[in-house]
């Protein structure tokens, strides 16, 4: 008896010390794989089922199972799913107190999402966790896609999806190949089960400005076809025909009622000269005076309110915003209609039939042979522009039973030109002096408009000196004068007396000189570990203007030289001239496609130490 | 049928304009709305205010906030009820986008039961008002409701009411019904301001304004036969608050400190008259005594730890040492006892210090003091960051430090691992105190002004030396020294030194157990401790580069050599070195033969004053202090240097000093350069003085100096 105890005796504790030292092992390994993370995920498990439920119908079902381990002490993380009006999650096991609460995100006001989660303690390193839960999709058309990266490393991740026999779904696979992915299919029972098998996988970046999740990461797109459902086939989104006459169907029950709207659209267009001058009245009444309030709540995230109630209640969201400007623009006698899209930060067009593909809403108006695109949403853009998050996209305009596909056009750089001109000399105290004048049109126009309209009154003055001093407490900035802040100007100005502190440093009888206050993209490098794009909000086109009186009883003794780079993704020009009175500094920056590709970053961190000695570079005056 | 409208009209106007009940307790909706939306006081529905106000973002036409307090006298139950009304003119965008979302909760504040009626409304430039309907309010997380406000338009006037009524019978003797603490003045300027406290005789009334605070109205009012007492604010014409630095609104402006007490003594079916109900502007000595006479009583249960104590001193051979070095040891070994000797582990686990054992220290403290047979004082503060001493008027409002009469005065105050011996924190200097004193079983309480520490005592001495390498793309090497004394230490030490070690030489020290020392722990825990260890030692090296990016605000990439060692001693010889090695790029540039060095820099950011800044409130800061840099820079072979007198300053007036010097002695470049505010609070007058040393020590940071080629 006791010889047989005691090898099981040993087996165990071998098996157990072995285990252990495996998950410490493991963990190390983790760790170097994922130095900025507290917690991975050794294996994960998505199981995607379709059955039949007698009450819901067609249901998807979700089943998650986590293995995770600490790779620090005392790690806290949270364990979470979300669900909406249009799923449930009917297991959670995260083995902690869970809690259950709607979901905040930035920028909506309400969304139906709804958030279980459970703050989960691991005290030890190497410490494992296992959980799982279920996610049920009651309608299938919200079953968009599944991503292989998720909010914590991975090393093991396994995605399994079976189709049967009885739904037609195609599997759209975006970036795929960028990592440590394969996949397999094989025959099921009446069905066909698809295995998206992943090692390896980072957490979602944290790197600021990189470009939308379905651009960079791995995942899987759902096209459900059609399904059967108590013995009858049905379809959902076989093409881009099904999906734009679901969004019809939910428009034709809008109920609006444009009478409420009669009188201030007459009172708007009474006096324009042209239909154009009539357009833009409309317009910019809605972009100054309905606000935009961002509602995803179940079929309200793809139905819009009705014109009357936004109208009186003064918001709504995209989709709401898009339908007013329809009606009003309807009722001033245009052919104006609902437009559906996707941003910049999606990577899809309506190639692909699915609720994934669209995240706004404009209003097209007919004009001509073409349309043009109105976006209130967008607060003081001008009407011959686009904002650089839909242009270049897919649109879908509404055409009656039909529909058509358009792309907005693409602007070039210039439209957002920003230029600074000073004109100063050397003054009392070695102070430079002079007076500053930064013009401006497009987006850069737009977001300045945007940036002085929601700051406090009181505040204005300050913040407008502060744009103008660039933030330098030795700038001075008095007597300043706006010109352009409205809607139907193409530029805008901003213009006031500009006086520089420590700017001149004087040394025996020479007088060191430093012109540019602004030094744009001084200090500008990226990260060397940057693995995304980084994208900016709008394209740039900036350029200075420095002119100094070159100040008397001295003469010009040593001028820096210039500067310039070009690349597809961006140029910097920057050199000083004389002309025996003047020195005349002129620097531009242009970044043409508003991003800088990772490719280049080495050659945008080095052009930018460049740079910056550049900036350091004085001109120099000895006195005479 | 014209008729009947008519009627309808005529009898929803007489019960909107009747007479409202005399309790909050018997309001209907319908009254809280005749109260605040129907109302003719001026308060409640005035529409003019001053033109200049025009400037600012929004105006609050109304601020009215009401408490009343009673006690049903049916069924013995506190009814607890408040009402808030705010009338907010929206003057830009800014105020329609911030004002344009409404949060609420439904729930009762108080109590198990109750009523709360909220009534939001916009009001048209034009006097017309419409209602927003709470139907289309969404649900936040916590079950909070958030509205958008529909409508809202440059001009509007924002209108609403929050009613709460709460009655409980969970309100027992000593429960607080209604504590509010807040600013008068706000980012918007106010109209009409008022605060009432309305209660009847079953309650303790704690009030005041503040020091610079409005009149408190006391009046007597007859409500249902019944007297109730009123304390009220009412003013109008309030300005806005203006952000400056330096400012605390609990010592400079006006606010509203209140407290409402259910009081046992007013319980018993006989009623106390009128004269009995306290109604109270500062705290009373009596209070004091109540509460901090017992920290005259032996706590028998402390004999243990200072048997153990004397036993330490025994076996330390240290029984013999003076009456001064005693204590100090006792401080320490009680601490340790109760803090320190667990620290580790209770930071491994999350579990940090308490409240308690601060307390249980003290408690320990005092009875020490008794068995040395030393003196001491108890000192009943306030901690200045929540208003002036003189406006304490709860005794739950102060705190205590622990006045030790030697030859030199010694102040205990709860300690942390990390305070030192002999200190008094800087919340409470300058206090104007009250002193609980023993003789015998006799207990006194009297007044005394503790000291304000000198700026020399609080001093931040700065030493480096920085060597230019002109043949290594102009690299700076800089070797810094940091000396930190008096309250300038405060925080840090936890932040910036490896604590493990200074846990574990007290515990070798004291002979205790060495939780979590690698030499001492068990093998199988080893992983996670050496794990623990590294996270520790790498939050202080990550700490450590943050303290040097800040003090130089400069971008400092590595740090090559960080240290930070507390040193203890006597009051005046603790210290907190900081040492740390670093290179820096940028800030040499070549310009023909010569080079530009930014010297200025290193000496770190300074307070930056305003340039047009019109002081409003008093400066109001921690501590006097001083702060002095010595930097040695060697100046390369065959260059001079240019550019000296830049950095020259002396400017002293009452309120610091900023002096700066630059000589060259044996081809090193010496830079000293010093800056003392001399005390921790100036009248807002004397900001002009300080601006004039405050704005060339700004300066001082953007000067360079030329290395000319010889």
């Amino acid at each position: 008896m006791m010889n047989k105890v005691f090898p099981i005796f040993l087996l165990f504790f071998f098996s157990h010390s072995s285990l252990a030292q495996d998950r410490f092992s493991i963990a190390k390994e983790a760790s170097n794989l994922f130095p900025d993370d507290e917690v991975a995920i050794l294996e994960s498990s998505i199981n995607i089922e379709f059955k039949e439920d007698r009450s819901k119908g067609k249901i998807a079902v979700v089943r998650y199972d986590d293995e995770y381990i600490a790779l620090q002490n005392k790690v806290k993380f949270y364990y979470t799913k979300f669900y909406d009006g249009e799923s449930e999650i009917t297991a959670f096991q995260s083995g902690a107190p869970a809690d259950d609460d709607y979901y905040n995100s930035d920028g909506i006001f309400h969304s139906d999402v709804r958030v279980i989660y459970s703050a989960i303690n691991l005290r030890d390193f190497a410490q494992i966790h296992e959980t799982y839960s279920i996610k049920e999709y009651h309608d299938l058309r919200y079953l968009t896609s599944i991503y292989l990266t998720q909010p914590y490393p991975c090393l093991k991740r396994k995605i399994r999806i079976v189709i049967p026999e009885d739904m037609k779904v195609n599997l759209l696979q975006f970036n795929l190949e960028e990592f440590d992915i394969s996949s397999k299919t094989e025959d099921g029972k009446k069905s066909v089960i698809y295995t998206y098998s992943g090692t390896n996988l980072e957490s979602f970046t944290n790197e600021k400005d990189a470009p939308g999740n379905s651009y960079i990461y791995p995942h899987i797109l759902f096209n459900i076809e059609s399904y059967s459902e108590s013995g009858k086939q049905k379809t959902l989104f076989s093409s881009t025909d099904d999906l734009y006459g679901w969004y019809s169907s939910l428009v034709d029950k809008i109920g609006n009622n444009k009478e409420p709207l009669r009188k201030q659209v007459e009172k708007l267009t009474a006096e324009a000269q042209s239909d154009k001058e009539k357009v833009e009245s409309i317009f910019y009444w809605v972009q100054n005076n309905i606000r935009y309030i961002a509602f995803e709540d179940g079929i309200a995230g793809f139905k819009p309110e009705n014109c009357q109630n936004v109208y009186k209640k003064k918001y709504g969201d995209c989709k709401g915003m898009a339908n007013l400007m329809k009606q009003m623009l309807i009722i001033a006698g245009f052919d104006a209609r609902l437009t559906w899209m996707g941003t910049k930060s999606l990577a899809y067009d309506y190639t692909t039939p699915s609720l994934a593909v669209d995240n706004h809403m404009i209003c097209a108006l007919k004009w001509e042979d073409d349309f043009i695109y109105l976006d209130a949403t967008e607060e003081f853009i001008n009407i011959d522009s686009y904002a650089e998050r839909i242009q270049g996209q897919a649109v879908l305009i509404e055409d009656g039973t039909k529909y058509i596909l358009k792309t907005i056009p693409i602007s070039s750089h210039e439209k957002n030109k920003r230029t600074y001109e000073l004109n100063l000399e050397v003054g009392a105290e070695n102070k430079l002096e002079g007076n500053v004048e930064v013009k401006f049109s497009g987006e850069a126009k737009t977001s300045l408009m945007q940036y002085v309209k929601y700051t406090e009154s009181n505040k204005k003055e300050e913040a407008i000196a502060d744009f103008l001093s660039y933030g330098d407490n030795n700038i001075k900035i008095t007597d300043i004068e706006e010109a352009g802040f409205d809607h139907k100007s193409t530029q805008g100005s901003l213009k006031g007396s500009i006086e520089m502190d420590e700017y001149v440093s004087e040394f025996g009888k020479e007088l060191y000189v430093y012109l540019d206050p602004y030094k744009l993209y001084e200090q500008s490098e990226f990260r060397k570990e940057r693995k995304f794009d980084y994208w900016m909000s709008y394209k740039k086109f900036e350029t200075i203007t420095v002119k100094l009186k070159i100040p008397s009883g001295f003469t010009l003794s040593s001028i820096p030289e210039p500067i310039s780079f070009q690349n597809e993704d961006f140029k910097f020009n920057g050199k000083y001239k004389e002309d025996g009175q003047t020195i005349e500094y002129n620097f531009s920056v242009e970044i043409p496609d508003a991003k800088i590709s990772v490719d280049n970053i080495n050659s945008w961190n080095d052009f930018n130490s460049k740079l910056d000695e550049f900036y350091e570079q004085p001109l120099i005056f000895k006195q005479q | 049928m014209r008729f009947i409208g008519l009627l309808i009209f005529t009898l929803c106007s007489i019960q909107l304009v009747g007479q409202l009940p005399d309790f909050y307790s018997d309001y209907t909706e319908r009254d809280v709305k005749k109260k605040t939306w129907f109302s003719e006081e001026a308060v409640h529905n005035e529409i003019e205010y001053p033109d200049e106000w025009n400037k600012y973002s929004a105006i609050f036409l109304t601020y009215h906030v009401s408490h009343e307090a009673i006690e049903d006298n049916k069924i013995y139950t506190a009814i607890v009820s408040s009402l808030t009304h705010i009338r907010v003119k929206l003057l830009d965008d800014a105020a329609v986008s911030k004002f344009s979302e409404f949060y609420y909760k439904m729930e009762p504040g108080i109590g198990n039961f109750g009523d709360k009626y909220i009534g939001i409304r916009v009001v048209k430039p034009n006097g017309s008002a419409t209602k927003v309907s709470k139907s289309e309010a969404v649900e936040e997380e916590d079950g909070k409701m958030k509205l958008a406000i529909p409508d809202l338009e440059i001009g509007d006037i924002l209108d609403y009411y929050i009613f709460d009524k709460s009655p409980s019978s969970g309100i027992t003797n000593g429960t607080y019904v209604a504590a509010d603490r807040f600013p008068v003045q706000d980012e918007y300027p106010i109209k009409n301001f008022e605060y009432i406290v309305t209660c009847d005789n079953n309650w303790e009334v704690q009030f005041t304004t503040g020091k610079n605070g409005y009149k408190i109205n006391e009046s007597i009012v007859k409500e249902r036969g019944k007297k109730m007492l009123r304390f009220s604010v009412k003013e109008s014409d309030i300005p806005a608050i203006e952000s400056q630095i330096w400012q605390n609104p609990y010592l400079s402006a006006p606010y509203i400190k209140n407290y409402l007490k259910y009081s046992y003594k007013n319980m018993s079916y006989e009623k106390p008259s009128d004269t009995n109900i306290l109604r109270k502007t500062s705290l009373e000595e009596e209070e004091i005594e109540d509460t901090y006479t017992r920290f005259y009583f032996p706590d028998a249960a402390a004999r243990n730890e200072y048997n153990a104590f004397k036993k330490f001193l025994s076996k330390n051979n240290k029984e013999n040492i003076s009456k001064e070095r005693k204590l100090e040891e006792y401080f320490k070994f009680i601490r340790h006892k109760f803090m320190n000797m667990h620290y580790v582990h209770d930071q491994f686990h999350n579990e940090g210090f308490r409240e308690e054992k601060m307390e249980l220290i003290m408690g320990h403290i005092r009875y020490g003091l008794q068995a040395m047979d030393i003196p001491y004082e108890i000192l009943v503060v306030a901690n200045k960051d929540i208003g002036h001493y003189e406006d304490m008027i709860n005794v739950g409002e102060t705190d205590y430090v622990i006045k030790i009469n030697m030859k030199n005065d010694v102040y205990l105050y709860k300690p942390d691992p990390f305070t030192l011996f002999n200190h008094l924190p800087y919340r409470v200097e300058g206090a104007n105190a009250f002193v609980v004193d023993a003789e015998g079983n006799d207990i006194n309480v009297s007044r005394f002004q503790i000291p304000i520490s000198k700026p020399e005592n609080n001093k931040m001495n700065h030493v480096s030396t920085i060597d230019l390498d002109l043949d290594n793309h102009e690299k700076i090497s800089v070797n810094t020294n940091i000396k930190l004394t008096g309250h300038q230490i405060e925080n840090y030490p936890e932040r910036l030194c490896n604590w493990q070690k200074m846990i574990w030489d007290e515990n070798k020290k004291y002979g205790t157990k060495l939780w979590g020392h690698p030499d001492e722990y068990k093998r199988g825990d080893q992983i996670k401790f050496q794990q623990y260890q590294k996270d520790v030692k790498k939050d202080i090296k990550e700490r450590l580069k943050k303290y040097a990016n800040n003090h130089y605000d400069l971008e400092i990439k590595e740090l090559k050599k960080a240290s930070a060692k507390l040193k203890s001693g006597s009051k005046e010889s603790q210290v907190l070195e900081i040492q740390f090695d670093f290179d820096l790029e940028n800030m040499v540039k070549k310009v023909g033969p010569n080079y530009i060095v930014k010297i200025g820099q290193m000496v770190g950011g300074q307070v930056t004053p305003d340039h047009d800044e019109k002081r409003i409130y008093p400066i109001c800061m921690d501590y006097p202090r001083m702060y002095n840099y010595q930097i040695e820079f060697k100046i390369p072979d065959g260059y001079e240097v240019d550019g000296l007198e830049e950095l020259n300053n002396d400017i002293d007036n009452e309120t610091g000093h900023f002096k700066s010097s630059a000589k060259v002695e044996e081809n090193i470049l010496k830079i000293s350069f010093e800056k003392m505010y001399k005390h921790n609070y100036e009248p807002t007058e004397n900001w002009e003085k300080m601006k004039a040393f405050l704005t060339p020590a700004t300066k001082f940071n953007s000067k360079e100096i030329m290395l000319r080629k010889k």
